[in-house]
Order: structure tokens, then sequence, then C-alpha cells
């Protein structure tokens, strides 16, 4: 081996041994726990798939459901935030920069303070409530904005649309303007435009918009705890149960790894229809 | 007699009327009209940012005008947007689609008209041909060479069969000899598409090299529009004159029909009292050493070399005269500057009709 090589991975040595460290080493570990067994609060190592046989008998419809949900967060995200990724792009001149600059400061105000902030908006003594029953456009507060998976969908949605309209508007910045001038000479009406010429320019954008709104959603437990209530839970709230309360281990980690084999084949699949095909 | 000459002229095809263009406050075209015959190749000249960009863009459609009206083969298209109509227009940079292959690319007009897969095949290896392009189709963009791309955008436009192909500085990116090679494609596609051409450039030599009308526009204006061995020859302002070529330029005053120029020659020349102005082609100026002449004062200028350039194929020569005026002269074998040295006395001369007269500034 040369010395400018040695040198290289000798650089490189510390940050793989904090990601092997702390990632890897603790991810085989729980891997290797999904397959023990728990008797009488004692985890006892060996073979069984009894845990994922449990994952799916006890949770199955709760595992499609936490998948459904979170693919409805990543789409409204992606949508939404190619609509305003678009205008920042092409409909406001050189003032791109700072609407994204403002979506960036949404992002201080933290995730618990904007499900706080959903909750104060949509309890039945809530703003919305307040107003329509001041309005007289309700005679009794309204009890169904709260505590479905719709709630929860929305309350997502917002705290992620930030992290999807990033990747988009950058994918969207390398689309030269050009382009669309072009498809326009050539007959092309404003929507031909935008489905044949900007979407798939920006697609891997929109797939790793996707992408990031999906795995973030997929393992939320906090927003369905204080926004679902009994009729909108997802896998998360019961993946630390398993770990804290019921200290069953071995299912909080078939749990985990099902979903996360899940969510990569739910990735892997948008992936192949956007992208993997047209090269 | 006039009459029925005047009714088998043909309509131009383009026909621009005060058409103007103003953002805010600053105006990017002040009121033009011009004229385009079908089967044209006409080339829009002028330095960066005289609005010839903006005039074609105004064509093209992507721009509307503050005033005035654009006609195309009789049809008053003014408003009507860019997809609508019957012009194609190649980009600077190209604008290729980078997500699809060259085929896709030339044929992505005819998919968006909806045409039938066969059609579109066949045309798309027609209009390829034409570029020759052939074996290319199946290619992505990127994998092209900057040339390949230019004939790429071209087939792309043409395909189209526009009643006006414009180009916007479409060799700009190109380097010297495939400059010089495009240019040559080019003229054979006009001629084989018998397509009307607009072009826009900078670069006087593509221009010349290309046009059979030249249009030479300067901060917002139509300077002068003609044949371009007529606009090189008989510049009508002095912009035009220097824009177009390497030129003098000999001031002087004329009195009851008499010029004489600052430079020293007087000479007969009709026109109102005033100072004049008047250009001359470096190469329309004749030298020789001045012991050759006779000793008789001569209609010329006598003055001393100051720099002798070998260009290869021709010399540019510096003289200074007496009182500190300079001409530039221009031949066209190097041969002929044998005997002419830097330092040495010279006489320089002109056909009466070298000069031209052109407006104030």
């Amino acid at each position: 081996m040369t010395a400018p090589a040695v040198k290289r991975i000798a650089a490189l040595a510390p940050a793989y041994g904090i990601l092997a460290g702390l990632f890897l080493v603790p991810i085989a570990l729980l891997f290797a726990v999904s397959f023990w067994s728990v008797r009488s609060f004692k985890l006892e190592p060996g073979f069984s798939l009894d845990a994922y046989i449990r994952t799916f008998t006890v949770y199955g419809s709760l595992f499609v459901w936490t998948l459904l949900m979170a693919a409805a967060v990543a789409i409204l995200c992606v949508v939404i935030g190619f609509i305003f990724a678009y205008g920042a792009r092409f409909r406001v001149g050189t003032h791109g920069d700072l609407f994204i600059l403002a979506t960036m400061i949404t992002l201080f105000g933290g995730y618990l303070v904007k499900i706080y902030s959903w909750k104060a908006i949509l309890s039945s003594n809530g703003i919305l409530n307040s107003l329509l029953l001041g309005l007289g456009l309700v005679d009794q507060p309204v009890g169904w904005f709260i505590f479905n998976r719709g709630a929860v969908i929305v309350a997502l949605a917002h705290f992620l649309l930030p992290f999807a309209i990033l990747p988009i508007y950058s994918a969207l910045r390398n689309v030269p303007d050009i382009t669309l001038d072009a498809a326009r000479d050539l007959g092309a009406s404003p929507w031909a435009v935008l489905v044949k010429v900007v979407l798939p320019q920006c697609r891997t954008g929109l797939v790793a918009a996707f992408a990031i709104c999906f795995l973030s959603a997929v393992g939320d437990y906090v927003t369905p705890m204080f926004l679902g209530g009994g009729s909108a839970i997802m896998l998360g709230q019961f993946i630390v149960s398993e770990f804290s309360t019921r200290f069953n281990w071995p299912s909080g980690a078939a749990m985990s790894f099902s979903l996360m084999g899940a969510s990569a084949l739910v990735i892997g699949a948008v992936w192949l229809a956007f992208i993997g095909r047209r090269r | 007699m006039s009459e029925a000459i005047r009714a088998g002229e043909a309509e131009p095809l383009l026909r621009l009327s005060a058409v103007s263009k103003r953002y805010g406050a600053a105006t990017a075209l002040h009121p033009i009209d011009l004229a385009v015959t079908k089967g044209s190749f006409t080339a829009i000249l002028g330095p960066s940012g005289c609005g010839k960009s903006t005039l074609l863009r105004l064509i093209a459609g992507f721009t509307e005008p503050s005033t005035g009206s654009i006609e195309i083969a009789g049809r008053d298209v003014t408003r009507l947007v860019p997809e609508k109509r019957p012009t194609n227009m190649v980009f600077q940079g190209y604008g290729l689609f980078p997500h699809m292959t060259v085929a896709e690319n030339v044929g992505f007009g005819l998919t968006i008209a909806r045409r039938s897969r066969s059609e579109i095949g066949e045309r798309v290896a027609e209009t390829l041909a034409l570029v020759r392009l052939e074996e290319l189709a199946g290619r992505p963009i990127q994998a092209l060479s900057g040339g390949q791309q230019q004939r790429v955008a071209l087939a792309r436009a043409l395909i189209m069969r526009p009643l006006i192909l414009l180009l916007d500085e479409p060799l700009a990116a190109l380097d010297l000899k495939l400059r010089q090679a495009m240019q040559t494609e080019l003229r054979r596609i006009h001629k084989e598409t018998n397509g009307t051409f607009v072009f826009v450039t900078h670069d006087q030599g593509e221009a010349f090299s290309l046009a059979d009308n030249l249009v030479v526009m300067n901060e917002g204006r139509i300077e002068q529009i003609g044949r371009p061995q007529d606009v090189y020859i008989r510049p009508k302002t002095l912009f035009v004159s220097q824009f177009v070529g390497d030129t003098n330029i000999l001031e002087g005053t004329r009195r009851s029909g008499v010029v004489e120029l600052a430079a020293g020659p007087r000479f007969a020349s009709a026109g109102p009292d005033g100072k004049v102005t008047f250009v001359l082609r470096p190469e329309t100026v004749r030298i020789r050493p001045a012991q050759d002449l006779p000793s008789s004062p001569i209609a010329g200028i006598t003055g001393t070399i100051e720099e002798l350039h070998l260009l290869g194929d021709g010399a540019r020569i510096t003289v200074t005269a007496p009182e500190g005026h300079q001409l530039i002269v221009r031949l066209p074998n190097p041969r002929f500057g044998d005997g002419l040295a830097p330092g040495i006395r010279v006489a320089v001369d002109w056909a009466d009709d070298a000069l031209t007269e052109v407006g104030a500034p």
C-alpha cells in the first residue's frame, strides 16, 4: 500500500469509526435481538421467528396503515413542495432564494411546538372551532377535526414540508429556463411543458423529497400520540412501548426491522418507477 | 405598368410595423419597421445589448411588444403565444432536453402535436439526415459534442417546417473551425429546405458569409438594412461603417460644393454647407512610396508609415500625415508591401467613389 493511500485511510478512519460504533454495531445488535426471545422479562439469545410472526399477526393491519399514512404525508409534501418550489424558481424572479429562506425559518419552530399548535387549532375548544362558533356556522364544536388520521397527516405534512421543498428546489434550479422556452417554441402548452420538460428534469429531487418525508413519517410516534388519539395509531407508538413498558425487545426489534424493510421496498419501488427505467 | 409590377411583388413573409419594447423606463427597442421576404437569409447584426435578441424574441413570441404589430404570412401574430406561432427557434446555448435522446429531442414538437408514431419516426430520420446526424439518433444528449448539439437544436426546429426559422447566435459557442463548417452547413440547409432564416449575431464575418439581407442594429435602433455588400460599401452611418469592418473616418467642411478634409485633400461634393464626415475602407486606399510620384500634389495625402503588420493574407499599414491624421491601409497581398516599411514616406490616395459620406453619429 502506498503512503498516500495509508494517509487517506487514516484520515477517514475516525468518521467511519464513529459511524460503525454508534450506528452499525447497535443496528447489528438489534437485528440479532430480533431473533431472540423473552421469558419473564429476561432476554434469551437464540433463533426464533416468533417476534416477526407476532409483528404480522398482531400488528398486520396497523403496519399497512402506517405505510399508507406515511405515503399520504410524503405525497402531500411532494405535491405542495413542488408547487412552492416551482413558484420560487420560475415565478418570483430573483427572489426565489428568499422564499426558500422563509421555509428554513419555519424549521426553527421545532417539532413539538408544531404539534401543540395543531392541537390548539384543531381541538374541540381550539381556534378553528371558536372561529366557526363565532361566525355562527356551527351550533356546537366539531369533534372530527382532531384525533383521526387526517389530523396526523396534516400535522406531519406541515412539519416535513420544508424537507420536501429543499431537494425539489435545488433540482429545479438545475432546470435551464431555456429548455422551457424551447418546449413552448416547439408547440408545447404550459401543461405539456410542466409534464414533459420540467417534471422529468427534476425527478431525482422529487424522489429524494418523497423518500425523506416518507421515512420521517413512517417512524414517527409523537404526532399520532398527540393528534391521533385512539383512532390514528402508528406502528412507532407500539415499537416504543415494546421497548419501554412491555420490555419485549425482540418484538420491538422485529417490528423496527420489518418497517425498515417495507420502507426500503416502497422507496425502491418509487425509485424504479420514476428514475431507474429511464436512464 | 408600375401598378402591375407592384401587384406582382411578393408580400413580405414577416412584417414588423412600428414594433418597440420598453422595460419600465428602459427602452430595449425603439419603434422599428422590418420586412423579410420568403426564402431570404436575414442577419441581424449588432453589438451586445443593441436589442437584436429582443427583436428575435418578439418575433418568436416570448416577448410582447410595447407598441406596433407583427405579421407573419399576412396574419397578425402580435398577441399570439410562442407555441401557436409558425416560427421555430434555435436557441443560444441550444436548450436541448437533457432527459431525452437525440431522436426524442428532434421528435419532441411532433410528439406534442400528436402525430402518428410512424410519421414521427420518418420525419426524425429525414431531419437527422439533413443535419447529418443519422448515426447518433439513440444517443443521450450529454454524450454529444458542442457541434453535434448544435445540429440537434437545428434539427429539432427544422422538423417543424417553420415558416421562419429563428437562430439566436447559433454558432457563438463553437470554435473557429467548427463555426466555419457549420456556416457551410447552414447555407446548404437553407438552400435544401428552401426556408426563410432570420439569425442574430454580433459577428460580422458570420453575418456576411451567411446572409443575403443584413440588418445592422445599435442601441435599440436599426441603423441600416440592405444587401451585405451594399452595407459594407455604402454604410449609412458612422456606427455601421465602424461596426462593419475596419474603417477610416475623415472629417472636413463643405463650402459651396467643395469639401476640404481636415487631413488636406479637397474635392467637389454636392450637399449642404457645414461639417461633414466621410468614411473610407482601408482596402480601397492606394499606397505608393513617395519618391515614385510626380512632384505635383495629388488628391491624396503624403505621410510616413507608422506601423506595418503582415496578416498572412494581407498587410495592414498605418500612415501618419504631418498634422497627425492617421489612415489605415489594407493591402490584399503582402507582396504589394514590398518596398514599404515603417519610417518610409508614402503617398496615399483613393478613387473618388471610395469615399462615402455618412450622417452624424
